[in-house]
């Protein structure tokens, strides 16, 4: 545990992420303005004192716009990682310990998988409508096979080792052994890759909505108001530039605290100490 | 007591060294600190000769062959020393000048052949390289009777085929034999150092592959560096012996009076530690050495054996490091109490 | 090695079923009768609806829909749009080159790009090129690409005034004008994707040049490069060219959102319109169209598995 902290990666990711979900949190303590509150006087007004980040073409401040956006986008992505999380577990722990249940999920996973970029996102939007829910919906659904995937291969590697075949031979049945001797194993990789989950779910929340198949106006997530924002490029381009800027670094943070989590919680990719050992022969 | 180095054997006449090495230091820079790995090793090979040069994992032998063709992983370093190949030192010498003696001069066999050889090449093609690389002046066609000729040579069956295999179709000692060719290739290395070219295979292709070496030293007075961890390959093959420990040599003799005399607590305990067929072992432990070697990070002040040493005395053992002191003709130790132990 | 070409390509036949099927149950998914989002705004009375669905056959049994549906969409009869009032294929042929080059020309840029940092960086660990690499490239696949499309277009067409910011000009027109208008988007597109193709080159080079056999290769007196372009690259090929297959599909679903910022009529931009407004055949065809150009890329990766390393074969 306090190796996590000592790696540079995760606690970079950390100083990033924190001040960013604390924001998220304490919202409404932090900004003055509410978010939908029309200001139609000091519309589209670049940073000042007041607004640090301006406000945009309804005169919103867009400071505000931003934090608030960030519980949705947060709380959207949150929200999909626990999905994908239960059903990834469930769906590739039954793959990895059963060979009929994987061929037929796997199959279906791999199918899933191959579906470009966003594009299974979108087609779920379109046949289930434009929502919140559905947005999370249609992330779980795309990011659940690589969690499957994860899983299946721990759960695969872990089988075979003899203290399975040992409590079976005790008499102890097929359930209590995935769970309580086969799931610990995939707690390390499954965090990792829930991580990057999260910056994905970040990425892909706020692409929806740019798209505008996203959560729906006029809740400000980072995505719509970007897209909103892009009539007034050239007049005021801070519209676009500050919340980007937010949903880079909250992916960032992310990406840091995951790459430090696997350089922390796997083993193999240490390159370093294995060479030298070799080398000493 | 004179430096060994400056004695030479009693046999030969005037001493014709292929290779010598004086005082070679090698330390791997690491996180964790600097790792000595070879630390002071003066060794050499006298012409057509097999050296064998013994010791466990982790005694800093592989590190020092690398050191040898200057080879080394990153963190490691050449901080000391000389290399000499015939009287010329390789220390001093640029890159790409070492690069035209490796693999013509000097060759290198490798232990694993599985993972020594790059799986998406054909055998042939892997020989090839080293002709290109060091021969220009072969044509095609030249380049590729000289491989059919080397995996003969080297007693590869059926060498048209094999040429265009694979090395996940070719068994270990196949395997093995094309590193050989790999290793001859430009002709008459001068020097071929084998580094553990036994231990990843059964025990009758080893016998092979020692006639083999046996039979190169006889045909091209081909000089071997043997390194091993296996005693009765350095029995069979070698003619003198090196005992590295921990980083350094700490015996040296030829292979006749290393067996029957041994000197140095080590090689004793290496000697004894071997299953002796005809006395009667059923009954009892074989024997070990006990404790491990030491953490190379962390060695000990004095001598690097005193901890495992049956033989060791606070007063003398600890303190400075013994140093290679000539006991008699071509035998060499490093050791306090050489004098006081008793045969 | 042509046993394992057949093979593979006996396996990608279930694997178009498979996406060919999920695309049908994941449009057919949608609550209520998908008449009304066709028919659009105007009033009709229910007869209209129900005739138009009889013509649709939307009135049949999913499972008769799509035994009816699975054959004409193997062969290129997707249906007839309503909106743009033209068989769906051909809307879609019209505009899927557009798509085709900017994924490829992305992916060859990321290749060009990616491919040299990673492997300089492999072979000097630690300078001051591989800590910069690293940097940027965990930088880099943070960005959204729609914003950094609009930060280009803030700085070079809006600042600069280099290239346009939107629409597309055919080949036809002028190379000139074919390429100002592609720099900018393909350039947004890659971007992610180089630092992504630069980390994996670098760690399987990495991962390779520990190996033993480039040892033996430097012990043979072989020259350094021959070394790491002979050796070290093939043996380290094959994870890196399953990321560029990789690359290829995110280039083909990133362009949905690249053309949407560049105003670009391409697939992408087809498909996303018509999400928006329910029109379900050039959803499914696009959709079609779009994942089976990515699985046959992926054959082609894996077809070309067996090339970089022989020993594949005899898996």
């Amino acid at each position: 545990m306090r190796r996590l902290f000592r790696n540079r990666l995760f606690f970079l990711g950390v100083l990033i992420l924190g001040p960013i979900f604390f924001a998220a949190v304490a919202a409404p303590l932090l900004s003055p303005f509410d978010p939908v509150q029309l200001d139609t006087a000091n519309k589209l007004s670049p940073m000042s004192w007041v607004h640090p980040f301006g406000t945009d073409e309804y005169g919103r401040d867009l400071l505000a716009r931003v934090l608030y956006g960030s519980r949705i986008s947060l709380r959207v992505s949150a929200f999909a990682c626990v999905l994908t999380t239960i059903l990834g577990v469930i769906l590739g722990a039954l793959a990895g310990y059963c060979r009929a249940v994987d061929a037929a999920v796997s199959r279906v996973m791999d199918g899933l998988m191959n579906f470009p970029g966003i594009i299974l996102g979108i087609m779920v939007i379109a046949a289930l409508g434009q929502s919140e829910t559905n947005v999370i919906l249609s992330m779980t659904i795309m990011y659940t096979p690589r969690i499957v995937r994860v899983v299946r291969a721990s759960v695969l590697e872990v089988k075979t080792f003899d203290f399975v075949d040992a409590a079976r031979v005790v008499g102890i049945g097929d359930l209590r052994i995935l769970v309580g001797h086969i799931l610990p194993h995939i707690i390390a990789p499954l965090t990792v890759q829930v991580t990057f989950g999260f910056a994905w779910g970040i990425l892909v929340e706020s692409s929806l909505s740019f798209l505008g198949l996203g959560t729906p106006p006029p809740a400000p997530s980072w995505g719509n108001i970007i897209s909103n924002g892009r009539e007034f490029i050239r007049t005021a381009p801070w519209l676009m530039v500050f919340p980007g800027l937010i949903i880079s670094a909250t992916v960032m943070g992310l990406n840091l605290m995951g790459d430090g989590l696997r350089d922390i919680l796997d083993p193999r990719l240490r390159n370093t100490a294995r060479r030298i050992g070799t080398a000493l022969e | 007591m004179s430096h060994p180095s400056q004695m030479s054997l009693p046999e030969s006449g005037a001493t014709d060294r292929v290779l010598e090495l004086r005082g070679l230091k090698t330390y791997l820079f690491t996180e964790a600190g600097v790792v000595k790995a070879v630390d002071g090793v003066d060794l050499w090979v006298n012409r057509a000769e097999i050296l064998g040069v013994v010791g466990e994992s982790g005694c800093g032998k592989s590190m020092m062959a690398r050191s040898i063709l200057r080879l080394l992983p990153p963190p490691g370093r050449i901080v000391a020393g000389e290399v000499l190949l015939d009287g010329q030192d390789l220390m001093k010498l640029s890159d790409s000048q070492m690069q035209s003696l490796r693999g013509d001069a000097i060759a290198m066999v490798f232990q694993e052949p599985m993972t020594s050889l790059d799986p998406v090449y054909t055998a042939g093609n892997q020989i090839e390289e080293v002709l290109v690389a060091h021969r220009p002046g072969m044509s095609r066609k030249e380049r590729a009777e000289r491989v059919v000729e080397l995996l003969r040579m080297v007693g590869i069956p059926s060498p048209e085929q094999r040429v265009n295999d694979y090395p996940h179709q070719l068994s270990g000692g196949m395997r093995q034999r094309v590193m050989i060719a790999i290793a001859l290739a430009c002709g008459s290395p001068r020097l071929l150092i084998a580094d553990e070219p036994t231990t990843a295979l059964d025990v009758t292709i080893q016998a092979q592959i020692l006639e083999l070496f046996q039979r190169l030293q006889a045909e091209i007075r081909m000089s071997v560096m043997l390194i091993t961890h296996d005693l009765g390959v350095v029995a069979e093959t070698a003619e003198r012996v090196a005992v590295m420990y921990a980083g350094s040599v700490v015996e040296y003799a030829d292979v006749d009076t290393l067996f029957e005399n041994p000197r140095h607590p080590y090689t004793r305990g290496l000697l004894r530690a071997l299953p002796q067929p005809g006395k009667d072992t059923r009954k009892g432990l074989l024997y070990t050495i006990p404790g491990v070697v030491p953490n190379l990070l962390d060695l000990p002040r004095g001598c690097r054996f005193f901890q495992r040493c049956p033989y060791g005395d606070v007063g003398l053992c600890l303190g400075a490091e013994p140093e290679l002191e000539l006991i008699e003709a071509g035998h060499s130790v490093r050791c306090s109490r050489v004098g006081d132990i008793l045969q | 090695m042509w046993t394992y070409i057949i093979r593979r390509l006996l396996a990608f036949i279930p694997t178009v079923f498979i996406a060919v099927t999920l695309i049908f149950i994941l449009t057919r998914l949608a609550p209520g009768n998908p008449v009304w989002a066709l028919i659009g705004d105007q009033s009709v009375s229910a007869e209209k609806i129900d005739q138009v669905t009889k013509e649709l056959g939307l009135d049949r049994p999913v499972l008769a829909q799509y035994v009816e549906w699975l054959p004409k969409a193997l062969t290129g009869d997707l249906g007839f749009s309503l909106f743009y009032k033209k068989p769906v294929i051909d809307v879609i042929l019209e505009r899927f080159p557009i798509t085709l080059s900017i994924a490829g020309l992305s992916t060859v840029l990321a290749i060009l790009i990616a491919l040299p940092i990673g492997i300089l960086s492999a072979t000097r660990q630690n300078s001051l090129l591989d800590n910069l690499s690293m940097i940027f490239s965990t930088v880099w696949i943070s960005l959204p690409s729609f914003w950094l499309g609009f930060l280009f277009i803030l700085l070079f067409s809006v600042f600069l005034r280099w290239f346009p910011s939107s629409g597309y000009r055919e080949l036809s027109f002028g190379f000139g004008l074919w390429a100002s208008r592609l720099i900018l988007p393909v350039l947004a597109l890659s971007l992610a994707h180089i630092a992504l193709l630069v980390r994996m080159t670098r760690s399987s080079m990495l991962e390779v040049l520990g190996n033993e056999y480039i040892v033996a290769a430097r012990a043979k007196g072989l020259k350094e490069a021959k070394v790491i372009y002979k050796h070290a690259l093939r043996n380290a090929f094959i994870p890196i060219v399953t990321v560029i297959g990789l690359i290829f599909a995110l280039s083909l679903g990133g362009s949905v959102i690249i053309e949407n910022v560049f105003a670009i009529p391409g697939l992408g931009q087809l498909v996303t319109t018509a999400a928006l407004r329910r029109d379900y055949p050039i959803i499914e065809g696009g959709v079609l169209y779009l994942t089976f150009i990515s699985l046959v890329v992926n054959l082609l990766v894996d077809i070309s598995y067996t090339l970089i390393n022989p020993k594949i074969t005899y898996e």
